[in-house]
């Protein structure tokens, strides 16, 4: 059971190992996480954002979609594909995947699954949740760094603040 | 010879894009997606496991979970199949019955991060040491799924860190993160690098028959191309500024 933690941050998809940190200083910069809890946030269509960490892309009719990981999805209007126009951000915490069919949008939400009307973007409607189970992908912690070991127990991690660590028993290689 | 392998590339694309269409409309993402839909049903490969989601309206739902392993990080759809890249293998399962996948074969090779994308009866997976994946090797792989039981390896190509990926037709391209994006073409299962954009971080691609999406840290890029003269033309970027930690 001690090791549930590491393994859940190896399966997070990216390359990170995790595991003992190769010495365990007394006080270090390192990272702490910051849990969402399931219920984060409301899915709603606000204006354009500026691009920051882009994450996957879905491409739907004239739409592109850019994840912004973990924050939700930009939208634009890409008929012309040398002038794509931004429409606006659909802000779901957590988000990394997308799917749409039909004008549903299939996206994560942490751990949950919403089904989300995008007929009309302007007003995005929930038209379904389910839980996504064994879903335990989180963010994982900056590689090369200190970092306080996740606590499953307290949600999914959707970033990491930087701080100083006493005895830090997790280190990301 | 060569018209002629073209043109019957040419069909086995609209076929495969034939399947896709059916009366309703669906999208298309990159090859790093976790989510795949077939007709009604919703694949989501977790850390472990293939769920699969009922799409239908009023039913919405789990309707099932499928413990595979650790590592699983991509799904493809395709036919009655799906593909799935995990850390240590290409897994095929098989959906002819659409709520429940069934393991046809498990293509095992040393522990790398794959993700797969499928062309007619062609896979084409990247395998590449990172950080997590140090035992690997860094290859571009095409597997003969023509019999999805007994997939053939038939062609390798060393590549620097190669990940994301996305094929039309004969062209092939694959982002090798920090190292950029190569075009390749895979014609008659030969594989030869055309052109390289070595600049730009490339992360993930979605290709279609005249045009790519391109997406990484530095922004989201968009391109025209041609294969046969390979020719690759900037239309639009849109730009990323960096947050810090």
């Amino acid at each position: 059971m001690k090791h549930l933690p590491y393994l859940i941050l190896l399966l997070t998809g990216a390359c990170t190992f995790v595991g003992e940190p190769p010495a365990r200083p007394e006080r270090v910069e390192g990272y702490v996480p910051v849990y969402a809890e399931a219920s984060a946030g409301e899915v709603k269509f606000t204006s354009p954002r500026t691009v920051k960490a882009p994450g996957k892309i879905y491409t739907y009719g004239t739409y592109l979609l850019i994840n912004e990981v973990n924050l939700g999805i930009h939208v634009y209007e890409n008929s012309n594909p040398a002038q794509p126009e931004p429409l606006g951000f659909l802000e779901i915490v957590g988000n990394t995947d997308m799917a749409i069919r039909d004008n549903i949008l299939y996206a994560n939400h942490l751990g949950q699954l919403l089904a989300i009307n995008v007929t009309n973007l302007s007003t995005p409607q929930k038209v379904g949740e389910v839980t996504i189970t064994r879903w335990l992908l989180g963010v994982p912690p900056p590689a090369r760094s200190y970092f306080q070991c996740v606590e499953p127990a307290n949600g999914i991690v959707i970033a990491w603040k930087k701080e100083t660590l006493r005895n830090p028993e997790c280190y990301a290689h | 010879m060569r018209i002629r392998i073209f043109a019957l590339a040419l069909i086995l694309f609209s076929c495969s894009e034939a399947n896709v269409s059916s009366d309703s409309t669906q999208g298309t993402g990159g090859s790093l997606t976790r989510f795949a839909i077939k007709d009604s049903y919703l694949y989501i490969v977790t850390g472990f496991t293939i769920n699969v989601y009922s799409l239908n309206a009023g039913a919405f739902n789990e309707v099932n979970s499928i413990t595979i392993g650790f590592g699983l990080e991509t799904i493809q759809a395709n036919g009655d199949f799906l593909y799935l890249g995990a850390n240590d293998a290409m897994y095929i399962y098989s959906i002819a019955d659409r709520t429940k996948p069934e393991f046809v074969f498990r293509y095992a090779h040393i522990v790398s991060c794959d993700p797969v994308v499928v062309q007619g009866n062609r896979a084409y997976v990247t395998l590449r040491t990172g950080n997590a994946c140090n035992l690997g090797v860094n290859m571009l792989e095409i597997i003969d799924i023509s019999d999805p039981y007994s997939p053939e390896l038939i062609a390798q190509h060393q590549m620097t860190s190669p990940g994301g990926l996305g094929i039309s037709g004969t062209c092939l391209f694959v982002c090798e993160g920090v190292n950029g994006l190569k075009m390749l073409n895979v014609a008659n299962d030969q594989i030869t690098e055309l052109l390289e954009l070595p600049e730009v971080n490339a992360y993930d691609v979605i290709v279609k028959p005249n045009s790519f999406i391109l997406t990484g840290e530095d922004g989201i890029f968009q391109y025209d191309y041609t294969c046969d003269p390979p020719v690759l033309t900037l239309v639009s970027s849109i730009p990323v500024q960096r947050a810090d930690f």
